[in-house]
């Protein structure tokens, strides 16, 4: 009874019937959503290209992680497409943060324009663009596209993830001694987090470094076998989710609690602990050895 | 449930491949054909080096040509043919690597526990046969296959490593690298750094400008370590003291291998610090970042050589990259490896 979607839906399909009552939006919504993130991504990539190994003014945000114009530009680009198309629903960006009519909205889309700006910045051509679309604070639509190799994978709720319009699939992987891990940067964990991290690290077959969101995306293809870091912010992970969830992997929290987080003008952008696995064995293994109690 | 993304894979460099334009700082009348069986190895005296360096010297008026064929015992047509080979070398590694990426196929782990597939020994393969087919009289050292000459010593030595990267080549990543030296009496003179998914192509000339696709490139200034952005592959390659010394010079990007040290090259990275690299690893290297205005030593500043023979061990080296020298000088007396 959520929107008048709803009830029309509910004449023709039973299935959709139970996913349109429990979700309040068909798939008839779920495909233009689709639609307008495959054009937010479009947009966001092509200023991103024109920016890619060009110089620029490097500024440094108060945390000190690096901004650049091509971040802002490609947001901006992003943030026009979605006040034309859906001026109702709210959005929180990397860079311009929460944006909406109301200060609690049910659809919520969640963007960073580049993730892993310092490979941006270096020319090295793994970054992503990141776009979540959440409904009722659950990630429906989940894009990472890299634009320069123009691969774009994309997650939806209750469909299987593709990458280039080809579904894909994770891979088997019984336990940590065989598997291929990733993550960005040892340096991205302090304290307890470290000594956990470590735990897994030594007992994987091969440890990897370098890959920010890309390495989730290998890993839904089924390339990776496990991706662990430390201090996500949610416009990193919220897109991952069903890109990972639709290709057969999981992803939570160290704690193996699903990543929840509520987007709103008084959001704090806590920071997450996150595992991903594309088989549930090594997924165990991993959180048994993490032992994040 | 295999993409076929590679073939999506576009070149980053709008402008379409060609090979390395040759060069000539003088102009010869007619196309002189390479004899290589009459080429002397060894010889200093320019005279006897080549047939081809006497007619090249007498249409010259440059005598920076004179001097450097007389000091390096080789001319412009042989680079120029060596670069042309090491082109269709590159090529046919290419061809190879980009069937196998992304495709399941059996890793073995060799001694040292380094994974190698089928890519890396049919990618190699592949040059050698090239490289046996246009100069039978150069020697060969593989990564996989180790030294193959019909002498013990000579003067050309080619030195391959088809797959710099394996691991990220097994993950799906694609920024590997194809690896190709040549070395002229010890000293590499032509380098090769080949990414074969995303068709970019670094070449480095003894005397030329380093070039991407064909486009000249160059390193960036950087005066200081706060400035620079440093890459290395993994916090895992180094150990005892080496992790020390490294640890003193700053939080580094990961992730690379060889791209980085290309990376650098063009401009867009301004130091590569490196422990226990193998000379197959960083030959190529040397000629593509001296040719675009960088640096590149051991971790003392002392040059990098490698003698390459039937005998050779395999050692490892600590290699420092840096397109500014004073972010060079900086790095150095950070890492303080006396």
């Amino acid at each position: 009874m959520s929107s008048t979607n709803s009830t029309v839906s509910c004449n023709g399909n039973s299935n959709v019937d139970i996913q349109t009552m429990d979700l309040g939006f068909d798939h008839l919504d779920l495909d233009r959503y689709v639609d307008v993130g495959n054009k937010l991504a479009d947009a966001a990539g092509e200023v991103i290209r024109k920016y890619f190994r060009k110089s620029f003014d490097i500024l440094d945000k108060e945390d000190l992680s690096p901004v650049t114009i091509a971040d802002q530009a490609a947001e901006e680009s992003m943030v026009k497409i979605l006040e034309e198309n859906f001026p109702s629903h709210a959005i929180f960006g990397e860079e311009s943060g929460w944006r909406c009519k109301e200060n609690f909205a049910d659809y919520v889309w969640v963007l960073d324009p580049i993730d892993g700006t310092k490979s941006f910045i270096t020319g090295k051509p793994l970054f992503g663009t990141l776009i979540a679309l959440l409904h009722k604070g659950r990630p429906i639509l989940g894009i990472i596209d890299q634009p320069v190799l123009r691969e774009r994978w994309i997650g939806i709720s209750g469909r299987r993830t593709t990458l280039n319009g080809q579904e894909i699939s994770t891979r088997s992987c019984p336990q940590l001694s065989k598997a291929y891990l990733y993550t960005t940067s040892p340096h991205l964990f302090s304290g307890d987090a470290e000594v956990a991290f470590a735990r897994v690290r030594n007992k994987v077959k091969v440890p990897l470094y370098g890959c920010d969101c890309y390495a989730y995306a290998l890993l839904a293809s089924g390339y990776v076998d496990l991706v662990i870091e430390s201090g996500l912010k949610p416009y990193d992970f919220l897109s991952l989710i069903p890109v990972i969830e639709g290709s057969g992997g999981v992803i939570t929290d160290w704690r193996g609690h699903q990543l929840h987080w509520e987007a709103s003008s008084n959001s704090d952008v806590a920071s997450f602990n996150v595992v991903a696995a594309g088989d549930k064995r090594v997924y165990q293994d991993a959180l048994d050895n993490l032992q994040w109690y």
